[in-house]
């Protein structure tokens, strides 16, 4: 049942929704990493698996929002994207049946040491381009698409494929234990790991976190973690909102900018997980 | 000069995209009224008209993913056609055995 209306802690939960959204059509994370630390801080009030539930519908509302792109705009991978999926929804259903075996502080350790080793290959490589030559052989998984930045066609092909499924395992298992959507694992990693270009990896990841949120969102659900449909439905109409905004902004903004963005929104959550949280 | 193919994939494509752009209506449109009716002290119609919207955001990837499995059936490639149908049981599975 829903508690009696609040407005500040509304006004939070709608703007910190919004911004996610933006985000998540700048960089294609899903915006838990900002949702959760939003949701369970004092100005909602929250406990940290009630955080986890709303931000997973966040999530959920940022691949929905995806489905609003213009179609020669889609740059998603589908066929990386399906092989990919089978490792992060194994992922998610695996852990999500441990959501409640372990405590929040360990997660939070967890995800900060994550995010500070993510930033730093981010910041290491960041004017690496991930493009071949034209007609250059792309693979099974590759691909092709048009730079708006440059008008020129980039081409090119996944590598490190294992490297690959095993982080969308990790990611599928963090959704599910922490409500992070994963993206902030799976974009990092097939760009700076895999040769996939940003957009490429941000678009595939978005397309991704749905799916993987759902296993997750069920096992949450069917805890009884769920309970406040008003600040999760909240915050996904701000995300839906944010992304429209992200969208507008995204021809504007530069890979490199998006890289330098990414990197310091990972070191930020890391200060918040592994400094403030006590 | 537009081929058939082309013109059938293109179609497709806004099929495709006329579908997802309806879902995300349905969406904004579940989440304002959810809210609306909130505002308004109708908190167990707020309740409803949310957990319907969360259904319809758990329904859309699902959707997607039946999206790609239809286009790779179309294009006879069974190993991906393999991979669709099996993050759909998984999908499947923890739904039911939650």
């Amino acid at each position: 049942m829903l508690a009696e209306p609040a407005l500040p802690a509304d006004f939070v939960a709608l703007l910190g929704g919004a911004v996610a959204g933006c985000l998540g059509a700048l960089v294609g994370i899903g915006g838990g990493v900002l949702l959760v630390p939003v949701l369970n801080s004092s100005l909602v009030g929250m406990t940290f698996r009630e955080a986890t539930a709303a931000s997973l519908v966040g999530v959920l509302a940022t691949s929905s929002s995806a489905a609003v792109v213009p179609i020669g705009k889609r740059l998603h991978n589908a066929r990386l994207a399906l092989l990919l999926l089978a490792f992060s929804v194994t992922g998610a259903t695996v852990a999500g049946r441990y959501i409640t075996s372990y405590s929040d502080r360990t997660f939070q350790l967890i995800f900060g040491t994550l995010a500070v080793v993510i930033a730093g290959v981010m910041f290491v490589r960041l004017n690496r381009r991930n493009v071949m030559p034209q007609g250059a052989d792309i693979g099974t998984l590759g691909g092709r698409f048009l730079d708006f930045d440059t008008g020129e066609e980039v081409v090119y092909r996944v590598k490190r494929l294992p490297v690959a499924l095993a982080v969308s395992f990790s990611a599928g298992a963090l959704t599910a234990l922490v409500g992070i959507g994963g993206g902030i694992l799976i974009v990092p990693m097939l760009n700076s790991l895999c040769g996939v270009p940003l957009r490429v990896a941000a678009a595939t990841s978005v397309f991704m976190v749905g799916v993987t949120a759902v296993p997750s969102l069920t096992f949450h659900w069917a805890g009884g973690f769920l309970g406040d449909f008003h600040i999760a439905g909240l915050t996904a109409l701000g995300v839906v909102i944010g992304y429209q905004v992200g969208l507008a902004l995204s021809p504007r903004a530069s890979v490199q900018w998006l890289k330098v963005l990414m990197a310091s929104i990972l070191v930020a959550v890391a200060v918040r997980y592994l400094l403030l949280t006590k | 000069m537009t081929t058939n193919e082309e013109t059938s994939e293109t179609f497709k494509e806004r099929v495709r995209a006329n579908w997802g752009r309806m879902a995300f209506g349905g969406v904004v449109a579940g989440l304002a009224g959810g809210f609306l009716l909130y505002r308004l002290g109708q908190l167990r119609a707020a309740t409803l008209v949310l957990m319907f919207t969360c259904g319809l955001l758990i329904s859309l990837p699902i959707i997607n993913v039946l999206l790609v499995l239809g286009e790779e059936v179309r294009r006879r490639d069974w190993v991906f056609v393999g991979l669709a149908v099996a993050v759909l049981a998984l999908i499947a599975f923890t739904i039911t055995t939650r």
